[in-house]
């Protein structure tokens, strides 16, 4: 299992040299194993945008019946939160399917930072399919010009 | 939930910049959270959590994150 987090790791690496903490490791739990950059702290991103990200995971390690497939990783929660450079919440993709949750599914948050006045948009979950970490980084790159790390960053974040 | 390729499939790293936390640096962190956003400890943060007292919080999107580091403080 150790080649998800390093995946994760590289599709970071595109876009800041944190390190990625795991709490959890590899073996097979109901338990959600957890990891963020940046020892859970937003972490600034290069480019003229200045903006920040703040990201962690969920996921969960299962055995199947297949021999040829005997583990499988499943992404089972996230928080992937950009911010401005006075921390303000810009868009934040969320799904975290706890208990005390009262929306369970993939959802979008538009805060502050992202200067959209109505207040129905602010305080709303709205509803989004599932958002893979190296899409919200493409994102960063491509529209927030945020500056690649890697020259590969193309081909890890596809 | 979604699936992920088999690790098999998967390229391996290059620059592998990745901290395997034992269970005290865990807590650290997610204490380190806890006191960053609400100034309680990370054990204070869980029960004002499942006891719902932070339901009303008017950082709603605060309190979500720590709740979802809580497995950094009890794995």
């Amino acid at each position: 299992m150790q080649a998800y987090v390093d995946l994760v790791q590289q599709q970071f690496a595109c876009v800041t040299s944190a390190v990625v903490d795991v709490a959890g490791g590899y073996h097979v739990s109901d338990q959600p194993h957890i990891l963020s950059a940046a020892n859970g702290d937003e972490f600034s991103l290069r480019g003229s945008a200045r903006v920040m990200l703040r990201a962690a995971q969920w996921y969960e390690i299962t055995t199947t019946a297949l021999p040829s497939r005997r583990f499988i990783v499943e992404l089972t929660g996230y928080f992937y939160t950009l911010l401005d450079h006075n921390l303000r919440e810009m868009v934040a993709f969320h799904w975290h399917p706890t208990a005390n949750s009262h929306v369970r599914t993939p959802h979008l948050h538009l805060g502050p930072g992202s200067q959209v006045g109505r207040a129905e948009l602010q305080r709303s979950h709205l509803p989004t399919g599932f958002v893979e970490l190296q899409q919200v980084l493409r994102l960063l790159i491509e529209e927030f010009d945020v500056t690649p790390l890697r020259d590969d960053w193309g081909a890890i974040l596809r | 939930m979604k699936s992920i390729p088999e690790p098999d499939e998967m390229p391996q790293s290059t620059n592998p910049k990745v901290r395997f936390l034992t269970p005290e640096q865990g807590k650290a962190l997610f204490d380190r959270q806890a006191r960053k956003h609400f100034g309680i400890s990370g054990e204070e943060f869980i029960r004002a959590y499942e006891a719902g007292k932070l339901i009303d919080h008017p950082s709603q999107s605060d309190v979500e994150y720590v709740a979802f580091l809580i497995p950094f403080a009890t794995f």
